[in-house]
């Protein structure tokens, strides 16, 4: 049978049942997602390794301490997790290394899109790549709040209070972000697909 | 629904933090607003540009987390 084809609910009851194989299949089923929304957000491979599997450490706890409870809802749960501990790691590492400023913008001023310094497990195309190269050259404020919304999975009410700036600027902010990405894009001459 | 729609809230809605009822004036905008309509286009292609890009973790660390539930089954259960 097809991993595809068995929904999360019964791999993980399958998984509480004894089945270790189970859990493997869901972390294949979804490491992407999760590792993607984890590295984008930490820019550093080694910490998102790091997280991945304190993510997965957590998750397992909680299974099967019979503390879980959204049999149908694994995926947002596993991520919430995963979103959580890249923030939590922002904070502190913002904390150590950061120099304050007014606006809560230093905040996520290392959330930059780093050269490929691990090609080897990238699975990207060359458009992909091409694409996260011209995250990179987006003002810092723009990038900050386009990497929340679209791989760390936050909602614009959560980016304007980790930013300390108001809705209608994080959505503003991010109306430019994906405007200019599209115009880099169009430079580029990138064919979107 | 009394409320502008302007790009402002297609992004809003692009990325599903509308609600119902805004959802459906905006979808309705849509149909009749030619410039807005291009607008959400182009949004969407981009968004799903970026929803394309994936990283995946070493075998190493997936490894290490099946190993961590295997030698953990039975410590941790029915706690």
């Amino acid at each position: 049978m097809k991993i595809t084809q068995v929904s999360d609910k019964d791999l993980l009851q399958a998984y509480l049942a004894g089945d270790e194989s189970s859990l493997e299949q869901l972390i294949i089923k979804h490491k992407r997602k999760i590792f993607t929304s984890i590295y984008l957000v930490v820019n550093d491979s080694f910490v998102a390794e790091d997280l991945f599997q304190e993510t997965f450490i957590k998750v397992i706890q909680t299974i099967r301490g019979g503390r879980y409870k959204e049999e149908d809802k694994f995926i947002p749960w596993v991520m919430r997790i995963a979103r959580n501990m890249a923030i939590d790691y922002y904070r502190k590492s913002r904390r150590n290394v950061m120099v304050n400023g007014e606006d809560g913008e230093e905040i996520l001023s290392r959330i930059e899109i780093i050269e490929n310094n691990r090609e080897d497990q990238l699975i990207l195309n060359q458009t992909q790549k091409t694409v996260r190269q011209l995250i990179a050259l987006l003002p810092e404020e723009q990038r900050t709040v386009l990497i929340l919304r679209q791989y760390a999975d936050l909602s614009f009410k959560e980016i304007a209070e980790i930013t300390h700036v108001s809705i209608n600027t994080a959505l503003g902010r991010m109306r430019y972000a994906l405007n200019n990405l599209r115009k880099l894009i169009l430079e580029k001459e990138l064919h979107l697909q | 629904m009394n409320f502008t729609i302007n790009e402002t809230e297609v992004l809003r809605f692009i990325y599903g933090e509308c609600s119902s009822a805004e959802s459906k004036a905006i979808a309705e905008e849509l149909k009749k607003n030619l410039a807005l309509q291009i607008y959400y286009d182009r949004m969407m292609e981009t968004k799903l540009e970026l929803d394309a890009i994936e990283f995946e973790p070493s075998e190493m660390t997936v490894n290490e987390v099946l190993d961590f539930s295997a030698s953990h089954h039975d410590s941790l259960e029915h706690h």
